[in-house]
């Protein structure tokens, strides 16, 4: 009969290993999604533990506008959208790694947020 | 939702939030190519009340969400440095601020991820830029004659022909002597009328000073005699005057500048005077041909040669047989067979053609035969259109036509309006006028249907008789 090993394990490692969510916003999915492909890439390649880019709803800023700028004329409206695109990435990754997540190219136009944690 | 307690990924207030963004182009590390050229900047987390008090105090009014604090800037004074208390982790006491709750979280993080702390007056991409603005290290006459009022006719600010010469003259002399020919000599000066008091008390400034300070960074300037008088014994020439002024464009600071002055003093060893013995300098003179001399320098190229003879000889065996492959396969490459071609003769189409005998060949030109038109029936009669032959107007009806009628001519419309005209008068004109032209109207469509009709009726009539009485034998 096998027991189970019911000592725990330190489940902090010794290491200073931190946790880090990256949120990236940007208005072009292209761009963004490259970065995104390019950090993931980047820390697999480091063996880090990756949770894959979520993919928040894109929100989409809607205004409605009459076309004229005076009253006269059919009433015909303009429907203009921004679409903000948010994507999350989170990593396990060690202090002296982080640097190299400083040096990750991004794109211009695509916003990225880094909050740190210790793990 | 069943997992609603499920442990978030970061706890929000154990966690430190950054922006990534580019280096600053103050930062000094902007240049440094190992270092990182995007840093992490913590993000301020400050609530809307206590931002928007904050925005009022700098004159901001608007009360929207929007946070107008990241548009102020430090008013550029001098960056001074402050030493920090603790030499350890000045980022941590950073963060230690940020952060909302009593975490003693100290995240350590490399320091080059970070913006310095040091940040220079002057941005990397701004230090090559050209100055604008007042250039107050010019000399006041400098200024003065690129001033636009300069006055060029006037005789005193007429550059001397002879300035080298003057410039040149003895120095000798004695200071108090010097004074007074400066003082002489500033009227034939090219001086500013105005500054020439102000050149004269300068230059008197300069003798008890000795050396000035005054850097001549930019020479071939047409100097006054006199200045150039106490610049000869002060030597502020460079060995690198002359050179071009494209490197000198980044402006010095006084570590650049330290830099430099050293730099004159390493190269003034490689002066003229400086250099040591030349050791293959030409001899002149003549050595007799069995001197000792003679017989060591010829005993050492022997040596030197028996080495290499040496050395070949030891070779030789392999070299031998490689040497003939070598040249063989050198001269293959080098013969390179030319293959020439003949002059083909050139054939086109119609040569080519010319060769065909007749017999077999009946050459004709293509035609373009267009499509022959189909048969168009007109939708009113059902008779093809373009058939029947057009009937014309007989010379009666020629005639009647071009008598008019009376009755066919506008009689309301036609008279002219009088002058004294009342109002109900005018109204009557407009209603018969409008009167005539609706009779006309209507007759107008009356003539246009009663044609139509008869022009289909004579049709068929036509084409009853080409069809039934055309060639009927009787």
């Amino acid at each position: 009969m096998a027991f189970k090993d019911t000592r725990k394990t330190p489940v902090e490692p010794e290491v200073g290993i931190h946790r880090i969510k990256i949120i990236l916003t940007s208005r072009n999915v292209k761009s963004l999604e490259k970065v995104c492909a390019n950090l993931i890439r980047g820390a697999k390649k480091n063996n880090l533990k990756v949770k894959g880019p979520v993919r928040m709803p894109t929100k989409p800023l809607r205004i409605t506008t009459r076309k004229t700028p005076c009253g006269e004329g059919s009433k015909t409206w303009g429907r203009f959208q921004l679409r903000i695109h948010k994507r999350l990435i989170d990593l396990h990754s060690p202090s002296k790694i982080d640097k190299q997540i400083t040096s990750i190219s991004i794109e211009p136009g695509v916003e990225a947020e880094v909050t740190i944690a210790d793990a | 939702m069943p997992h609603r307690k499920k442990k978030p990924f970061i706890e929000k207030k154990k966690a430190v939030s950054f922006h990534l963004v580019h280096r600053s182009q103050r930062d000094p590390l902007a240049a440094d190519e190992t270092a990182p050229q995007r840093v992490l900047l913590p993000t301020q987390k400050i609530k809307d009340e206590e931002r928007r008090a904050e925005q009022r105090k700098y004159g901001v009014f608007f009360d929207d969400d929007y946070d107008y604090l990241q548009h102020l800037r430090e008013p550029s004074g001098p960056a001074e440095l402050v030493p920090t208390d603790t030499c350890g982790a000045p980022y941590r006491e950073d963060e230690k601020e940020e952060a909302l709750a009593t975490s003693t979280t100290g995240i350590k993080l490399p320091s080059s991820v970070f913006a310095s702390e040091f940040e220079e007056d002057v941005g990397l991409l701004n230090k090559a830029a050209p100055v604008s603005g007042p250039r107050l290290d010019f000399d006041p006459d400098i200024v003065a004659a690129l001033d636009d009022d300069f006055d060029f006719d006037n005789p005193d600010n007429l550059l001397e022909d002879d300035f080298i010469l003057q410039a040149n003259k003895p120095t000798e002399e004695e200071e108090g002597m010097e004074t007074q020919k400066s003082e002489a000599e500033d009227d034939s000066e090219w001086e500013d009328v105005d500054d020439e008091k102000e050149g004269g008390s300068d230059d008197d400034k300069y003798d008890p000073a000795g050396s000035s300070d005054e850097d001549m960074s930019s020479p071939g300037k047409p100097l006054g005699a006199v200045e150039n008088h106490f610049f000869w014994e002060e030597e502020t020439k460079s060995h690198f005057t002359e050179y071009s002024l494209t490197s000198s464009v980044m402006r010095r600071n006084e570590q650049l500048t330290l830099h430099d002055e050293r730099f004159e003093k390493f190269y003034e060893q490689y002066g003229d005077d400086e250099i040591g013995a030349l050791d293959n300098a030409e001899l002149e003179g003549s050595i007799q041909v069995d001197s000792s001399r003679l017989e060591e320098v010829l005993n050492d190229y022997y040596k030197e040669k028996a080495e290499n003879c040496v050395k070949l000889n030891t070779l030789e065996p392999f070299e031998d047989q490689d040497l003939p492959v070598n040249e063989l396969s050198g001269s293959e490459e080098e013969i390179v067979t030319v293959v020439l071609e003949e002059a083909k003769e050139k054939w086109d189409c119609e040569s080519i053609c010319s060769t065909y005998s007749n017999l077999y060949n009946h050459p004709q030109l293509i035609k373009y035969q267009p499509k022959p038109k189909q048969i168009q029936l007109s939708s009113k009669t059902g008779i093809p259109l373009n058939v029947l032959p057009k009937k014309g107007l007989t010379a009666k009806q020629v005639e009647r036509m071009q008598m008019i009628n009376d009755s066919d001519l506008p009689k309301v419309s036609t008279q002219p309006r009088s002058r004294s005209e009342s109002k109900e008068d005018k109204r009557a004109r407009k209603q018969a006028i409008k009167e005539e032209r609706k009779e006309r109207r209507l007759e107008k469509k009356a003539n246009k249907l009663a044609f139509k009709l008869e022009k289909r009726r004579q049709e068929r009539e036509l084409l009853n008789l080409k069809k039934n009485v055309e060639g009927l034998k009787l």
